[in-house]
């Protein structure tokens, strides 16, 4: 039996063993010796989970701080450490770190693998990911997660876009790995130097992306421009440094419709809970994801709360596997919420509406105290065709319905913004200046 | 569970073992390849695979 085709009923019960022995293993770890104290791992896994306190971003940099480098957390010698991966620090409040041990650098190879294999990826063939090396945990679960089954004849995260489709044209990968933000960013490049993606890029057989929601409309675009299947994969640093979550065999849009992303509950429990009443949410409804590294040495995480806002889609799937899912392409942040001109709205909403039109290639808002001291929306948007007359009337309509905002819009050449091109530099296409507007 | 799976997990709990009696050599390059193979061992064990002594999956 396939780890990925069990069961519902197998999953739970593989989960519940696999939970109690993790309890028992963090019994004596200072960081969870009074988050234990009193639970029992004898009766259903779901009380039992829900007897244990979440643990969160700001508890992990306070211990961190408290017992440097790793943390009370650490729950192995440190000369076991065999590498460590910081979070990205978007969040403002701070870089976390997590250790790995060398088993837990190969697991998150071994689990990022089942993302390529639904991808298309068989064995000893050549695969590609946009992403550079440093000490975020994207590209080692890239490298060892193709490197699992495939191989990686040659790396691209570090060079420019044009640099990197010359690599990638000579040694027909069969999939990329690559932020939306950098799938895109690569078209455009290939547009602009006269590349023929179809035909340089011929043995492409699919692109998996991650860490940026997108609209539909621009995952079909993609698929129609690159001449090849789209899919998505979900995964952070807290997740045991590995991806933990994948559209199947699918795709991320199936039939115009967004897929389902499999959640890897052989190695993780996964919770999706309302975050006003932290009851676990019904099928088709969004809620906040919780994870817990069933099999991690070094950090592991238990009940780990990622502020990530799923949509919960339940475990039926065409493809006969019985995971808990997610819906594709649609993670936000709950902690990203803005409220501009009284609006509440989500970024990701108003980036999904921007990026629907094909016209536009790259733009950064800017929310700030206007002169006349209310608070503006200010677009600076880089058009890849069209008049931008007619862009502006359409984004002005768009704003206006979809959100109840007009903004105040500049058009920009490209090299003006900012360039989002791996995971370790998440795009931050809305930015909030009001406080430095107020401070003056 | 398929035997398949049983059969590997038994091989790989035999790389364990033998990991194990490398790890005890006075060198420092032996003792680090046998944390690696074993790691590597138990990595996939744990990622891939169902283990026979977690409670009759298939009753």
């Amino acid at each position: 039996m396939q780890v990925d085709r069990l069961t519902g009923q197998q999953i739970k019960r593989l989960q519940a063993n696999k939970l109690a022995m993790l309890i028992e293993r963090l019994r004596d770890n200072p960081f969870y010796t009074e988050r234990l104290k009193g639970v029992s791992t004898d009766g259903d896994m779901h009380q039992t989970l829900r007897a244990i306190e979440p643990v969160d971003k700001e508890q992990i940099l306070r211990d961190q701080m408290d017992n440097p480098p790793y943390g009370n957390r650490l729950n192995v010698p440190k000369e076991r450490v065999a590498m460590a991966h910081t979070t990205a620090g978007t969040s403002g409040l701070g870089q976390e770190v997590h250790a790995l041990t060398w088993r837990d650098v190969e697991a998150a190879g071994y689990l990022s693998s089942f993302a390529f294999r639904w991808a298309g990826l068989r064995y000893s063939e050549p695969a590609a990911f946009n992403v550079g090396f440093s000490n975020s945990s994207g590209g080692n679960a890239m490298l060892r997660g193709i490197q699992a089954i495939g191989q990686t004849p040659f790396l691209i995260g570090q060079s420019g876009f044009a640099d990197r489709l010359k690599i990638l044209a000579g040694y027909d990968p069969v999939g990329l790995y690559g932020t939306p933000s950098a799938i895109n960013g690569l078209l455009r490049t290939a547009e602009e130097i006269g590349f023929d993606i179809k035909k340089e890029l011929a043995s492409l057989r699919f692109i998996l992306v991650s860490a940026e929601p997108f609209p539909i409309e621009w995952a079909e675009r993609m698929e129609e421009a690159w001449g090849v299947r789209l899919l998505e994969d979900y995964g952070a640093t807290q997740s045991a440094s590995s991806i933990c979550a994948s559209v199947c065999e699918h795709g991320a849009v199936v039939n115009g419709k967004r897929g389902n992303m499999h959640l890897f509950e052989w190695s993780f429990l996964f919770e999706i809970l309302d975050p006003e009443t932290g009851n676990p949410v019904k099928e088709g409804e969004p809620g906040e994801l919780y994870i817990t590294n069933l099999d991690k040495e070094a950090s592991p995480l238990l009940r780990f709360r990622t502020r990530d806002r799923v949509k919960y889609t339940g475990r039926k799937c065409a493809c006969g596997r019985e995971l808990m899912s997610i819906e594709s392409g649609s993670i936000t942040r709950y902690d990203d919420l803005m409220k501009i001109k009284g609006q509440n709205v989500w970024p990701a909403d108003m980036e999904k509406a921007l990026f629907s039109l094909p016209e536009i290639r790259e733009f950064l808002g800017e929310v700030a105290i206007g002169p006349k001291g209310r608070d503006e929306l200010y677009l600076q948007v880089a058009l890849a065709e069209g008049e931008a007359e007619s862009v502006e009337n359409k984004v002005r309509s768009m704003f206006k319905s979809q959100f109840n905002i007009s903004p105040q819009l500049r058009f920009v050449h490209v090299t003006e913004l900012p360039q989002w091109q791996t995971p370790e530099r998440k795009s931050r296409r809305f930015i909030d200046k009001r406080q430095e507007g107020l401070a003056r | 569970m398929s035997d398949d799976n049983t059969a590997i997990w038994h091989k790989l709990e035999e790389i364990s073992r033998i990991s194990g009696e490398l790890g005890e050599f006075d060198d420092d390059a032996v003792r680090m390849f046998a944390q690696r193979v074993d790691s590597l061992a138990r990595a996939f064990r744990d990622s891939m695979l169902v283990s026979p002594d977690l409670g009759g999956l298939d009753e």
